[in-house]
């Protein structure tokens, strides 16, 4: 199944199923409710994916430099990538829909910025687990189930990651 | 070793207790001032009565702790003092929150508070107030030269984008500084606020495990590291992470 989100393409191969989530056509909150660009189900997991694409060749230059601005100042983790996730999971658990609660569900990130080294996407990514965040209140897990893991992952790091689900850019395959 | 550059020569020679292992074969147009080697230890507030210990005594300290408790004892320079120095000295200052000052062998932060002993301060904020001293007392000046022993030693990551900000300006004032780091935090800080006035250079060391041969590359930035260890390091512990979190 390959899902698309601008210009990246992602085969999730081998999974129960999988949709594009961030679609205004068929939300239908998005006036109100943010969203992560897919969802995903495995055997064993709800994945949620979001895709950041700085460095897609027909991005704007202003957008590109608020997006640099916004993962310098915090925001982008704190507001944007926290605020997506916690609305997914409420839009989801609102429709009872049940794998949710029976599958934990990660939150996955990919940023594509190659100059991501190892030292801050592991510091990205513990900042969002704990702006999720992925522990309840004194440091004791939630009691009922909740996103329950986060990673951030840069297009390289991504592909190293995930073999089975391959990553490129559209307009370089076409 | 001979250096050779813009067709100039200069005759480096490394043995214990050398005094003067530098010989410039070649007319050479840079003052040439003094030298530093700052160890990774702080010696400030173990300075009282060290000279005389080690002169005297057979203790297992290397000469170079001597040698940068007799640079920081060097008295304030005389003359006028240069804005860029002014400016310098300030930075450090807001650091350490006072200024250095010296009775007898000791020295002592003094401020709004009082005189605090060295022993009481922490020892990152010793490394700052070294710093000060060689600053304030013409150690460092354009011609001298700054040898760094792991500079992030003891010193808040915080902190490091300040201490690289004064070695820059230093460096830009005509320092010769030569440290030698396993912090990505410092070398980070380098190629990110390295500007046109200054001049940086990167040399990964590395040792073949067959030959046990050193070889050293060199570049203009942090990605010309190669191999960089300390982003090995870091690799290893996101793919550590990630094969937790991902539990496959």
């Amino acid at each position: 199944m390959v899902l698309e989100e601008n210009d990246i393409l992602i085969d999730f191969k081998h999974v129960v199923k999988g949709e594009k989530f961030d679609d205004d056509s068929t939300h239908g909150l998005s006036h109100c409710m943010k969203a992560v660009d897919f969802i995903i189900e495995t055997d064993t997991k709800i994945l949620f994916v979001e895709i950041k694409d700085p460095q897609n060749p027909k991005a704007q230059i202003k957008d590109k430099n608020k997006f640099l601005e916004s993962l310098q100042s915090g925001t982008l983790i704190r507001n944007s990538l926290t605020t997506k996730a916690r609305d997914t999971f409420l839009y989801r658990l609102g429709l009872n829909a049940l794998p949710y609660i029976s599958k934990p569900i990660h939150y996955y990130v990919l940023i594509n910025l190659e100059t991501l080294d190892g030292a801050q996407l592991l510091n990205l990514t513990d900042r969002l687990r704990a702006a999720i965040p992925t522990i309840g209140p004194n440091n004791v897990p939630w009691k009922n189930p909740f996103i329950s893991e986060c990673a951030i992952f840069n297009l390289k790091t991504w592909k190293e990651q995930f073999p089975y689900f391959q990553a490129c850019r559209k307009s370089e395959k076409n | 070793m001979t250096i050779t550059k813009n067709g100039k020569n200069v005759k480096l020679s490394f043995s214990n207790h050398a005094r003067d292992n530098v010989e410039l074969i070649d007319h050479w147009d840079q003052k040439t001032g003094l030298s530093v080697y700052i160890p990774v230890k702080e010696m400030l507030a173990n300075a009282p009565g060290f000279r005389s210990l080690y002169s005297h005594r057979e203790i297992y300290f290397e000469e170079v702790y001597c040698d940068i408790i007799d640079r920081a004892y060097i008295p304030i320079l005389k003359g006028p003092i240069s804005e860029d120095r002014r400016k310098l000295l300030e930075m450090i200052q807001t650091i350490i929150q006072g200024k250095v000052i010296q009775k007898g062998e000791q020295f002592f932060l003094k401020n709004q508070q009082g005189e605090l002993e060295f022993t009481l301060l922490a020892e990152g904020l010793r490394k700052f107030a070294l710093l000060w001293l060689l600053i304030q007392n013409g150690t460092l000046l354009e011609g001298s030269t700054l040898f760094w022993d792991e500079p992030e030693t003891n010193i808040n990551p915080s902190m490091i984008q300040t201490l690289v900000k004064i070695l820059l300006h230093l460096q830009a004032q005509g320092v010769q500084i030569f440290i030698a780091t396993h912090s990505y935090v410092v070398l980070k800080e380098f190629d990110l606020q390295k500007g046109t006035g200054n001049a940086v250079r990167f040399f990964a060391l590395s040792k073949d495990d067959a030959s046990s041969e050193i070889s050293c590359r060199t570049g203009d930035n942090y990605l010309s590291i190669i191999p960089n260890r300390i982003a090995d390091a870091y690799d290893a512990i996101y793919n550590k992470e990630m094969t937790r979190i991902l539990g496959e």
